[in-house]
């Protein structure tokens, strides 16, 4: 009785055992630059348009980009160093993710200038908008300690002390670092049966989150959006990666639609089997995202006013 | 003067008494057999995952009865990935004399469990929860005795002098985790009904007594204890003034085995004697023997040392 009390009383093995830099439900957060561009603006100018990118999530950022939006090219173009023109597919961005040596994670400034054109005709002002688009390849890691629960049933009659039940449901309400992660981790142990011995496989339910309000799409195509049209084949595809110890586990990931909410599921393949010679225990299950996201910014709004006015 | 030198002879006479306290003590007392404890940071509460992990079980056995041979410690609760090298057979109970009238605390020993844990980087997590539990299963006996009044005429219509009167006798603990709480004796004309109710203090699990049923109690057993195998005590002999009454004995399993409900259990046995003999006041003797299980549970957390 003392040990069941005991062991009712331990802090539940199912807290969070990743580390802090893999908890938020941020992965890159944007700001326009005060100024840049200015609320108004003079024909025939250039003005700096910038904003700047935080990568507030886990995953080092490589080569995301990003693609300016409503830019009207009968009022202003986009221009480079070089004086060069922009309009898809802007430019890209490396940003490192936070880690144990950097717990904020990187910042990068984007920063162009903009041509603005005279006005036309007796047109005395314009009022014009950039909306900027960022489009990156993400990862997130979320790992929680489950119940390898060799006897669900308690078949074994002999009232054996276990430390965790499979029906403990795992909950992550922080996130895992990123702006997909995972929200609740069911657990069900399934019956198996090999050369006449009888053990466990384990099925786990994943609830997915979308935290942020960009979209999902499949990560080889995330620069789709940015360059040009994305295939509607590509939204809502995250590729999972499930391990259980130093199980690979197979998962079944269905698309995810733009609140991501979508349950996975990840199972031991036919081979793996459990054995309740194993005992029961918490295990660690490690779960990798990968994907890609595309998120607007919001719009940055100038007025264009005529020279001398 | 006279007054002083009766003083000093009674001081004599007193000094020159011998007495044996020990014969007056009774060591079979007590609920436990084995009790477990992991030593102080044997494991410790936090570790790092560089260092090695070592855990230390004091094995003390508090009751009565001899444990060791057969009997075997083991650890589990985690995940065998991630603190390796820990065996699932187990680690032998030395052999640990129970106590006795000349040792009333029982002995000691030490049984070490070591393990490696991997680098938890390689698994993404930052820490590794989880709740070592120590378990012992080891065979136990059981000896219970007290006076009971064995009237073989309670219904004498002639007012003879007894020197009892048939009641139920308290046998409070015996030193083990399985006891033998009460008797009530029932007495009736040229035979006295004994009822011995038995059970559980200890807190663990019960189980039949038997090598096969010890292994059947790892943590790790496949199978594990069955329905018939649990909640089982064998019944070796109950000695009433010397005579052995067991085959009398009702409410017992083949193999002489009382089945425990809720830890309680009870059996009748009876003893037959002539209604010509005089009550008497004499021992009746219980022995019971049984697989026994202990379980000590201590958190334990594995850190990243990278």
């Amino acid at each position: 009785m003392l040990v069941l009390i005991l062991v009712a009383c331990q802090p539940n093995a199912n807290v969070p055992i990743a580390r802090p830099t893999h908890l938020g439900t941020q992965g890159l957060v944007f700001y326009a630059i005060r100024d840049a561009p200015p609320s108004t603006v003079i024909e025939d100018s250039t003005v700096p348009l910038m904003f700047r990118l935080e990568n507030r999530g886990a995953h080092n950022i490589e080569y995301g980009h990003y693609w300016l939006g409503d830019v009207d090219e009968e009022y202003f173009t986009v221009i480079d160093d070089n004086q060069m023109t922009l309009n898809k597919d802007a430019g890209s961005y490396t940003i490192e993710g936070r880690d144990l040596y950097n717990p904020v994670g990187g910042t990068e400034v984007i920063s162009r200038r903009m041509k603005i054109k005279s006005l036309k005709g007796l047109q005395q002002q314009s009022t014009q908008k950039v909306t900027p688009l960022l489009c990156y390849p993400y990862q997130t890691v979320a790992t929680a300690n489950v119940c390898v629960d060799t006897d669900p049933f308690n078949i074994l009659r002999d009232a054996r002390t276990k430390t965790c039940t499979s029906d403990d449901v795992v909950y992550l309400p922080e996130g895992q670092g990123g702006p997909v992660g995972i929200n609740m981790i069911e657990t069900q142990m399934l019956p198996k049966e090999k050369g006449g011995r009888e053990g466990y496989g384990i099925q786990f339910k994943i609830e997915l989150a979308n935290y942020g309000n960009g979209q999902i799409v499949r990560q080889s195509d995330y620069m789709d959006k940015c360059q040009g049209e994305l295939d509607k084949d590509s939204i809502g595809i995250i590729k999972v990666h499930a391990k259980l110890s130093d199980m690979i586990l197979e998962c079944n990931v269905p698309r995810v639609d733009q609140r991501g909410s979508k349950s996975i599921i990840c199972q031991t393949k036919e081979d793996q089997i459990l054995w309740s010679t194993g005992g029961t225990y918490p295990a660690p299950l490690q779960l990798t995202l990968d994907y890609g996201y595309v998120e607007f910014m919001p719009s940055m709004h100038f007025t264009i006013v005529r020279r001398g006015s | 003067m006279r007054y002083w030198v009766a003083i000093l002879l009674c001081l004599l006479l007193i000094s020159c008494q011998t007495r044996d306290e020990r014969t007056n003590v009774n060591f079979r007392t007590g609920s436990q057999g084995l009790v477990l404890r992991f030593l102080p940071n044997l494991p410790p509460v936090r570790m790092y995952d560089d260092q090695d992990f070592n855990a230390v079980v004091e094995v003390w056995n508090a009751g009565a009865s001899t444990v060791g041979g057969t009997d075997r410690l083991y650890i589990s609760g985690f995940d065998p990935s991630i603190l390796t090298g820990v065996t699932t057979f187990g680690q032998p109970i030395e052999e640990m004399e129970g106590k006795t009238l000349y040792n009333l605390q029982g002995t000691q020993s030490y049984v070490d469990f070591k393990a490696i844990p991997i680098r938890l980087r390689s698994r993404n997590i930052d820490r590794y929860p989880f709740t070592m539990l120590a378990t012992a299963c080891y065979q136990y006996r059981t000896i219970a005795s007290q006076n009971v009044c064995v009237d073989p005429d309670p219904f004498s219509p002639t007012a003879k002098e007894k020197v009892c009167m048939a009641a139920p006798v308290s046998y409070g603990t015996q030193g083990a985790p399985i006891a033998v709480t009460t008797v009530d004796v029932e007495p009736s004309p040229g035979r006295v009904r004994f009822t011995i109710r038995v059970s559980n203090v200890g807190g663990g699990a019960v189980f039949q007594p038997g090598p096969q049923y010890l292994q059947k109690c790892s943590p790790y057993d496949s199978k594990g204890l069955e329905f018939g195998e649990i909640d089982m005590v064998r019944v070796n002999d109950v000695f009433v003034s010397g005579v052995s009454i067991l085959p009398t004995c009702k409410s017992l399993d083949q193999g002489n085995l009382l089945r425990l409900f809720n830890g309680q259990g009870q059996f009748i046995c009876e003893l037959r004697a002539p209604r010509a003999n005089p009550a008497i006041v004499t021992p009746l003797n219980v022995e019971l023997e049984y697989g026994y299980r202990n379980t000590i549970a201590t958190p334990v957390e594995v850190l990243t040392s990278e």
